[in-house]
């Protein structure tokens, strides 16, 4: 796994702004899975060279050129098939994507672009002829629909233009030129050198999520009668919200989009029956999807996926175990599955390194309501003296078995934004020098040895611990175990674990003293996207979270306007993206990390292990190792579109 | 019987309001935790408006029962995206099934326990099948679930979960559909009965044991009546009152019992639906779901007090 | 009243024997609590319960003595360790010990492989000095009934849990809330059950009404949203025992129901009966009626109720755990220690941990016994 590890060492320090490597296949040459060929020869389907762009994107399979056919189960908890991991398997196409080894950022959706010298205006070149799932063409006129009609519309977007890859300062200012059908300009008000970053996450989706041949009938400017739309959809009040349920967007949940049957879409699969009250659900191939392999096969080779829906997490397993079922996201239970794949369950292992740069970071929220404690929490040395009062390799031996090394909440040894002293400062296990700091901050102590506050009331916080969820499932053990070591430097602590969504509440009432969360930032260039641990004013900046509220402005949450350092710390970062270099980015961030550094805002416990994927061992082209995070796109680095069933 | 369920419903649209936040909170901190970091406050207003939520309770309430009395619209499943009422149908003959299997293996198993172990009281077989009544009642439900569960896996080669198997999860009714249905509906059903048998069986087995006692009954032996004429004809059909009134509260009881073994053998019945609707506040569908729930216990409630009347005429019916 | 039930021979003669002899000595005489001992003892799986239910009692309030270690000690290298065997003699001397473990990891899996060291051996004893603990607030003692005989030296007779602590203590000291808060919650609901059944069955006419449907709507409001309301509303200072004997409340609240019906029926029954009518134009009071002529002849009946209740709140406590409501660490009940044993991984490596099962069955076994015992001791006669 350390070699993998090296391996990221390159990543993104090469990423190519230009695009390469597209192999152009001369016409006549494609081939597509019979199930398409049945369908054209009935009359019912136009052929594949039709179907697809005049320069279709190639994809190379990760091992070989697959087989088509076959019916993909796929288990997911819950009610929600994209939350579940529909989504990160049969969706999330935009303009860019990662390449596989994520090493930089290659065309997806687009077909090239060309970026100003001042990092202020993008030009992207769509694929000739490619196609919405409905065979309507997709052209700049869908892109300018979105920012044009969707944006920019006062009713739509009522706080006025917002998007998640749109900088807040100058987002007014922004603007989209259609130089041809298959050419847009993006004009930023600011210099944004991390744009393309952008595109290939989440936060990139919505640039080509707008159909505007289906949607335009929901929408008030094409449609003067729409109205009569509105009163015939369920849950609609107006016209606004009949186009966020038909569109999934803006402001709706963009998983909503299993609910509507008739949305065309870009993705590889298409829904053909909702969830419903039903234990499954069932897409099928997308006809007109616009990626090939390298021998011109129509991707995606598997035809069609059922999404089976699970109330809990061990049935799921077991159906996995079972082979009921071919892949589930997040799947629990190392010793489980390894048990069963030696036992002849048909299974198969790979193996992915966390992005992460720590397993959990440790937040005292500075604006607690008790104002004593927010003082003592505000304290650089409480925080130092509580960090090396922990025994992290113990928590490593007990909780993560065995896995990792101790540090920091800091960007991985492989990333060019390695920090050291934030990584490695004040993790040592020594409890005189634990209490050698907090003998600054809280020196005199009660009969039962617990320290007492300036106010003279004992010093002790509620740790709050979210459990709920499957990935917070050790959270209590090391919840417990730093009772413990902060006991026994004389800080009371009540654990407290509650459910995921309750925390949520809490978070937005500033309720809460103490928390533990993830470790996200760790690799390539991610803490750049993933600031959330260096960088205050972060949704999951939980060590201030009412400063989060206050910069988005919350109504229905507890905002705290933060201080002035902390304004200069989070405009300092917004400047990382003006940069118009890599490394000039690098530079910038690598400031702002020595200022996280000086802050020590968060603790953390240590570097995470490798994890585990066990899939149905019919599933060919699953990589071996990849790389995992949420920023990464989790399961669509491994391109889904060229995974195939052995028959 | 109607203001029942009317002071029900208004109850429970309360309840599900109680907890701070609604479902527009949980639905943005569910998009903010998977990384969508934007959310205005502007927009989080028009989600509320959009789903009516920034209206009082009563007018929530009164929009709500409006349309399920005027048009037999039970409201709009933010969660599903589409009429409440087709989730309802769609889960409740499988909960009714469910149920009324467990109901009816219930009294298979503990009436004849409970009128053996009165009649044989503290005999070695009284001991034995008190035991085996109680064991069931004793094991928390999801573990038995749970462990039964893996043990089809482990030995059985394959796991039993659901109500079918993938086969014929959305194949048209035919015989094997059913018998596939049948093979799964085991686990569950001992599950969900043997935790109510042993409830009835010490009811039954209690009152019996007092009938005995009776005069009556006395007298009857001393005329020579066979010991098994005597113990059916009229101990038994007394000691069956208590009985009969489990009708009405086997129902909620059932279901309650049937939300946690439902999720863990992930059946699709009614009460993982509203388990999860509860959870994420989806309140039109658990509003629904509580509202025919409640209808059916009344009805329940009802025909067991006709029942009552019926079995022992010393109850006047008022 | 014997002579109609059919007496088996199987039965235990002296047992049988030593009743028969006492009943016919001294049964004019007898009190009625002793009339009640000699029915009660007759039920043999009763008598087991109630020794059943007095040790948990016992063992619950005396946890820290009784258990070998405190509810947080840990030694990492015990995660999940498996039970150690108990050997009682050493070189042909009685010298119990046990032999401490060795451990490998697999590399793929990461499951700890244990072995036993047999060249080592950890001596145990009886009274032994380990953690120390306050009894009831009164004194400090390390004192232990068992462990081991050196303080700190590995001693998991049920194994270790996920973070290396004593699945035993554990069970043990889980006794404490989970048997405390059943009977808070069961008394509450009797005292309504009864009073409201009864007022219900002997009144009839217009509260009898008003009553019924009370019942109706609280048997028909599943307590699933209530409890979840509530567990979003308590506030973060509040410890998870206090939360939870919320919900015990409202478990109490919502469940008195059943016995209310119950009692209720019974009532409209003995309104008609020859006795509460003569009592009825002796000019009785409604209250003494009820409580002086009623409420004894189902006596039996109350009795059934509230022991299948215990460990009906014993159970409810495990099964709102499950579902993510109930009590969260780190308080230790039988419920949070099952929520860390309900996934399947843990099923199928470590299946001792599910020894709190085990003893959740146990105890619920025996209240339901002691329940069928007390009911046929109420009416000795």
């Amino acid at each position: 796994m350390r070699k993998l590890g090296l391996y990221f060492l390159a990543i993104l320090l090469l990423v190519s702004l230009a695009p390469v490597g597209n192999i152009v296949k001369a016409q006549g040459t494609y081939h597509e899975s019979p199930m398409l060929t049945a369908l054209v020869e009935a009359g019912e389907l136009p052929p594949v060279e039709e179907r697809l762009p005049a320069n279709p994107r190639v994809v190379e399979p990760f091992k070989e050129v697959g087989e088509y056919g076959g019916a993909m189960r796929m288990g997911f908890v819950g009610n929600n098939p994209g939350w579940g991991g529909l989504w990160y398997v049969t969706g999330w196409e935009n303009l860019a994507s990662w390449a596989p080894d994520f090493s930089g950022v290659v065309p997806n959706i687009a077909e090239s672009w060309e970026v100003s010298d001042d990092v202020r205006e993008y030009t992207f070149h769509l694929r000739e002829g490619m196609k919405w799932s409905d065979g309507a063409p997709f052209t700049a006129d869908d892109i300018m629909f979105y920012i044009e009609d969707i944006l920019f519309n006062e009713e739509l977007s009522p706080a006025g233009p917002s998007a998640d890859w749109l900088p807040r300062e100058g987002a007014a200012e922004f603007r989209a030129e259609k130089i041809d059908d298959y050419t847009v300009k993006f004009i930023f008000a600011n210099p944004y050198g991390t744009f393309l970053y952008t595109l290939p996450q989440w936060n990139g989706r919505h640039i080509t999520w707008f159909p505007k041949h289906y949607l335009s009938q929901f929408h008030a400017d094409y449609n003067p009668n729409v109205a009569d739309l509105v009163a015939e959809t369920e849950g609609a009040e107006d016209w606004v919200s009949l186009f966020n349920i038909k569109a999934s967007g803006p402001t709706e949940d963009t998983n909503n989009y299993f609910n509507n049957l008739e949305r065309p879409l870009l993705f590889p699969w298409i829904p053909t029956s909702v969830l419903g009250g039903s234990t499954e659900m069932n897409m099928v191939r997308n006809p007109y999807y616009f990626k090939v392999d390298t021998e011109g096969n129509q991707l995606p080779y598997i035809d069609e996926v059922v999404g089976v829906s699970y109330q809990d997490d061990e049935a799921r397993n077991l159906a996995l175990a079972n082979g009921d079922i071919d892949y589930i996201k997040d799947a629990t239970g190392r010793e489980f599955f390894f048990d069963a794949l030696d036992s002849g369950a048909p299974l198969a292992m790979s193996f992915w390194n966390d992005e992460a740069g720590n397993t959990n970071s440790i937040h005292f929220n500075f604006n607690t309501q008790d104002t004593v404690l927010a003082e003592i929490f505000k304290d650089i040395n409480f925080r130092i003296g509580m960090s090396h009062a922990i025994n992290r390799e113990e928590i490593i031996e007990i909780v993560h078995q065995g896995q990792g090394t101790p540090a920091q909440v800091a960007p991985l040894e492989s990333s060019p934004l390695y920090n050291e002293r934030l990584a490695t400062q004040y993790i040592e296990y020594n409890v005189d020098l634990a209490n050698e700091y907090l003998d600054k901050v809280a020196p005199e102590r009660d009969s039962d040895g617990y320290r007492l506050r300036p106010d003279g009331e004992r010093l002790s916080f509620v740790l709050s611990v979210p459990n709920s969820e499957a990935w917070q499932a050790n959270w209590v053990s090391v919840g417990e175990l730093l009772v413990g070591y902060w006991e026994a430097v004389g800080v009371e602590v009540l654990l407290d674990a509650v459910a995921a969504d309750v925390m949520t509440e809490r978070r937005e009432q500033n309720n809460y003293e103490a928390t533990i969360y993830t470790g996200e930032g760790g690799a390539g260039l991610t803490p750049i996207l993933q600031p959330r641990y260096y960088v205050p004013g972060e949704y999951d900046s939980l060590f201030g979270v009412s400063w989060f509220y206050w910069w988005a402005g919350a109504q229905d949450a507890v905002t705290i306007e933060p201080p002035q350092e902390v304004k200069d710390l989070r405009l300092k970062f917004e400047q990382v993206g003006q940069q118009p270099t890599q490394e000039a980015q690098i530079a910038a961030m690598t400031e702002v990390l020595n200022i996280a550094a000086d802050n020590f805002w968060v603790i953390g416990i240590s570097r995470p292990g490798n994890g585990f994927q066990p899939y149905h061992e019919r599933i060919g082209n699953f990589p071996d190792q990849w790389i995992h995070g949420w920023g990464e796109g989790v399961e669509k680095i491994t391109y889904p579109e060229q995974w195939y069933l052995k028959q | 019987m109607i203001l029942t369920v009317w002071i029900i419903t208004v109850i429970a649209f309360v309840v599900i309001q109680i907890p701070p936040g609604d479902y527009v909170t949980n639905m943005v901190s569910e998009m903010m935790s998977q990384g969508s970091d934007r959310i205005d406050p502007a927009v989080t207003q028009q989600l509320r408006d959009q789903y009516g939520l920034n209206d009082p309770v009563y007018v929530q309430y009164y929009k709500w029962m409006k349309n399920i009395v005027t048009e037999g619209n039970f409201g709009y499943s933010l969660t599903f995206r589409r009429d409440a009422r087709v989730l309802i149908l769609e889960r409740l003959p499988m909960t009714f099934l469910l149920t009324s299997s467990s109901v009816l293996f219930v009294w298979f198993v503990s009436l004849p326990i409970g009128v053996f172990s009165a009649v044989k009281q503290y005999s070695i077989w009284d001991y034995i099948a008190t035991f085996i009544g109680f064991i069931g009642v004793a094991t928390p439900n999801f573990l038995f679930a749970l462990i039964l569960m893996y043990l089809s896996y482990r030995y059985g080669g394959r796991a039993l979960i659901g109500l079918f198997s993938k086969e014929y999860v959305n194949a048209p009714w035919s015989w094997a559909r059913v018998a596939d249905l049948l093979k799964h509906m085991i686990i569950p059903v001992i599950i969900i009965g043997t935790s109510y048998t042993a409830g009835l069986i010490r009811t039954m087995r209690a009152n019996l044991l007092d009938e005995l006692k009776r005069p009556y009954v006395d007298a009857a032996r001393a005329k020579g009546l066979p010991e098994t004429r005597l113990i059916w004809k009229y101990p038994v059909r007394y000691a069956l009152n208590p009985f009969v009134s489990t009708i009405g509260w086997a129902l909620p009881g059932l279901v309650a019992g049937e939300v946690i073994v439902s999720i863990v053998l992930n059946l699709p019945t009614s009460g993982p639906v509203l388990f999860e609707a509860l959870k994420e506040q989806d309140m039109y569908v658990a509003a629904g779901f509580i509202l025919v729930l409640s209808t059916l216990t009344v009805i329940g409630t009802f025909i067991s007090d006709v029942l009552l009347v019926i079995l022992d005429p010393r109850i006047r019916l008022e | 009243m014997d002579t109609i039930l059919d007496q088996p021979e199987t039965l235990a003669p002296v047992a049988k024997n030593t009743a028969h002899t006492d009943t016919e000595v001294s049964v004019e005489f007898a009190s009625q609590w002793r009339l009640m001992w000699w029915k009660f003892r007759k039920h043999r799986l009763a008598v087991v319960g109630l020794i059943v239910v007095i040790t948990y009692y016992v063992v619950a309030l005396f946890a820290n003595f009784f258990a070998p270690q405190s509810t947080k000690t840990y030694i990492a290298e015990y995660v999940y360790s498996p039970p150690q065997q108990l050997h009682f003699f050493q070189d042909g001397r009685f010298s119990p010990y046990v032999h401490p473990y060795t451990y490998e990891r697999d590399p793929l899996s990461y499951k700890k492989i244990y072995k036993v060291d047999t060249e080592t051996i950890i001596p145990v004893g009886l009274f032994v000095h380990g953690d120390s603990y306050e009894v009831l607030g009164l004194f400090e003692t390390d004192l232990h009934l068992f462990g081991a005989k050196e303080h700190g030296q590995p001693f998991y007779l049920l194994g270790g849990d996920a973070i290396g602590r004593d699945l035993l203590s554990r069970t043990i000291f889980s006794a404490r809330i989970s048997l405390v808060v059943a009977w808070v919650g069961v008394s509450i609901s009797m005292t309504i059950g009864i009073i409201l059944g009864g007022i219900s069955g002997l009144l009839g006419g217009m509260v009898d009404n008003i009553i019924q449907r009370l019942i109706e709507i609280t048997m028909s409001i599943p307590t699933l949203p209530i409890i979840i309301a509530i567990a979003a509303l308590v506030p973060i200072d509040w410890s998870t025992l206090r939360v939870y004997t919320i919900i015990v409340l409202l478990l109490a609240i919502t469940g008195w129901t059943g016995l209310a019906r119950v009692v209720r029926s019974k009532f409209l029954v003995l309104r008609e009966e020859d006795f509460v009518l003569a009592a009825r134009l002796d000019g009785a009071r409604s209250r003494r009626l009820i409580f002086r002529h009623m409420l004894p002849s189902f006596y039996s009946h109350i009795i059934a109720s509230v022991t299948l209740a215990l460990p009906g709140m014993i159970l409810a406590e495990t099964a709102l755990s499950y579902l993510g409501f109930g009590l969260r660490p780190p308080a230790v009940s039988w419920g949070v220690q099952l929520q860390q044993a309900q996934q399947i991984n843990v099923i199928s490596n470590y299946p001792w941990m599910l020894a709190p099962a085990i003893a959740v069955i146990i105890i619920v076994l025996a209240f339901n016994f002691l329940g069928d015992g007390l009911r046929d001791a109420a009416d000795p006669y």
